[in-house]
């Protein structure tokens, strides 16, 4: 174990919104038991909440996702595999690897801890409002902390890089549920209706708001052609 | 659907040569493609959920590739749609 290259993970299992609770927490409690056992640094775990899955998968309309970061070496990725696909309750996993070759003794932990605590069952049943899938909300184009140093365009290309990019990257999350939640508070009028009459007003006003954008980035140009034409 | 609408009212005679297109990815550092976040790349997707050609798009021939990967990585996760042929989203 020891031997082996040590590589920082991330792990997105996406779970039954209807299955019993008590089968929820079994597989998460299996899922970090198994991290502790194949010696497994935990880096950050995060409760997404309820979202509406973009498509049905096993008659599931809805999905708990969770989302781990880790150091660990690849056989734990091989007993992890095996263990979701047994699972009655998990819908859809997926690991990605973020950084090869990580030392985890001089790893620093610290800057990206975090740990969510598992939902309670009300929870999960009040979990309503963070129904929309990612795909819905709108881009979030705040600026995000120590991601700008990364310019060559060498580097990316093949492998996920240097360390500022992972910090990044678990920053991004929050960053989706900080969109939901703002939009949220800003439309809670609508939301108070049920959900299905408030989404389609709230999609189609923010689709409206992008396009200026776009259009504004094109008319200068426009502009100035006309002008060199006369 | 909306859209569709405005790009009809948009669509104008344009003379001279085409306007050279910058990929937006390469222009804005701080924006990282995240396959976590979907909604970041709405517009380089079509709304039935396909990936925008890039001499559409505009992108860059790299972020084009990491485009595709995180639109392939978000629609296995069931974070977006692989088609949205029957519903509007």
């Amino acid at each position: 174990m020891s031997e082996e290259r040590i590589r920082k993970y991330e792990t997105i299992v996406v779970t039954r919104s209807d299955a019993d609770h008590g089968a929820q927490r079994k597989l998460h409690e299996k899922l970090t038991g198994l991290m502790e056992e194949s010696g497994v640094r935990p880096i950050r775990f995060e409760y997404w909440g309820k979202r509406r899955l973009a498509y049905q998968i096993k008659k599931a309309n809805k999905g708990l996702y969770f989302y781990h970061t880790y150091l660990s070496s690849s056989s734990f990725l091989a007993e992890m595999n095996r263990m979701l696909k047994l699972s009655n309750i998990v819908l859809r996993y997926m690991t990605v690897m973020l950084k090869d070759g990580v030392n985890p003794d001089t790893y620093d932990f610290e800057s990206e801890q975090h740990f969510d605590t598992l939902p309670t069952e009300s929870d999960v049943k009040k979990d309503r409002d963070r129904s929309r899938t990612g795909w819905d909300e709108e881009f979030s184009s705040k600026p995000k902390a120590d991601e700008g140093a990364e310019a060559p365009p060498k580097d990316g290309d093949a492998a996920p890089d240097a360390s500022e990019k992972p910090a990044g990257e678990s920053d991004e999350p929050g960053a989706v549920t900080e969109a939901a939640e703002a939009e949220g508070e800003t439309k809670a009028q609508e939301k108070a209706e049920p959900e299905a009459k408030a989404e389609p007003e709230a999609k189609a006003e923010p689709e409206v708001k992008t396009e200026p954008e776009t259009e504004a980035a094109a008319e200068p140009n426009a502009d100035k052609n006309a002008e060199e034409e006369e | 659907m909306r859209r569709k609408d405005d790009d009809k009212k948009k669509k104008k005679k344009r003379r001279g040569p085409p306007r050279r297109k910058v990929c937006s990815f390469c222009t804005d550092k701080n924006a990282k493609l995240d396959y976590k976040n979907p909604a970041m790349f709405k517009r380089f997707v079509t709304e039935r959920g396909k990936i925008v050609p890039r001499r559409i798009s505009g992108m860059c021939a790299k972020h084009q590739r990491e485009l595709c990967r995180a639109v392939k990585r978000a629609r296995h996760l069931a974070l977006m749609p692989y088609t949205s042929a029957g519903s509007a989203g």
